[in-house]
């Protein structure tokens, strides 16, 4: 998936934990893997919304475009 | 709730078709085994299943009967237990989508399978059933009820496929 979501740095940055961050924007620790492993498909304005608001970033700080070189 | 009754009836009538058809079918291998053993009214028993049982149209006739050649008996009751037992698989299937469905696994690959295997059945079903036969006759005749329920299992598969691609999508938006 070109679009990668760096959720483990911002994580590192801020010293939070992933469970932590799942209880804080209310999903489970499985679907913030999903998101952190790049097998989401889609993520919601909502939960963007909330994964910035937990971690103080901006949205761009979360997503990056790297393009697959085949 | 109104679905759930919906479905269980659907299921419930189907399980009783499918017992009577066991048991046409029981019958009609009991009339072969019959025939087999001592001087059994072979003709006049499968004309009777066969009007009751499938309620066959004699279709486009070719040819008359002068004689009734036992041989042709046997086949007509290899077809008409072909026939039953396509219609025991279909609804078999029928079963299984229902069940999935009450099991909240709607757009499921066994969902999908099951419309699949419905649309080959009936396909298969049409043809076999292309050729009229009773004791007296020999005909040609369309059975496209069969036809219509392969192109609906044809269509409901894609539909459910497609069910399932956006099931896919959604359990992989967080």
């Amino acid at each position: 998936m070109p679009i990668i979501v760096n959720v483990d740095v911002m994580l590192a940055k801020r010293k939070m934990q992933s469970k932590e961050l799942a209880d804080k924007i209310g999903v489970t620790v499985a679907n913030l893997s999903i998101l952190k492993t790049g097998k989401a498909k889609a993520i919601r304005f909502s939960t963007l919304e909330a994964i910035c608001k937990a971690l103080d970033c901006q949205p761009g700080d979360l997503l990056e475009y790297r393009e697959i070189s085949e | 709730m109104k679905k759930n009754i919906i479905l269980s009836v659907c299921l419930f009538t189907m399980q009783i078709l499918r017992i009577l058809i066991s048991l046409f079918a029981a019958i009609l291998v009991l009339i072969f085994v019959g025939s087999l053993v001592n001087d059994f009214p072979l003709q006049e028993n499968l004309l009777e299943i066969q009007s009751l049982v499938l309620n066959d149209s004699s279709g486009l006739q070719l040819h008359e009967l002068q004689t009734t050649n036992k041989w042709l008996l046997y086949v007509i009751i290899f077809q008409n237990l072909l026939t039953l037992t396509l219609l025991f698989s279909i609804l078999g299937y029928g079963i299984g989508i229902i069940r999935n469905i009450q099991r909240n696994k709607t757009f499921s690959k066994p969902t999908i399978n099951a419309f699949d295997k419905v649309s080959q059945l009936a396909i298969i079903l049409f043809f076999v059933k292309f050729i009229k036969l009773s004791p007296i006759k020999v005909g040609i005749g369309f059975e496209f009820s069969y036809l219509f329920l392969a192109f609906g299992a044809i269509i409901l598969t894609q539909v459910f496929k497609e069910g399932h691609r956006l099931l896919k999508e959604n359990e992989l938006t967080v």
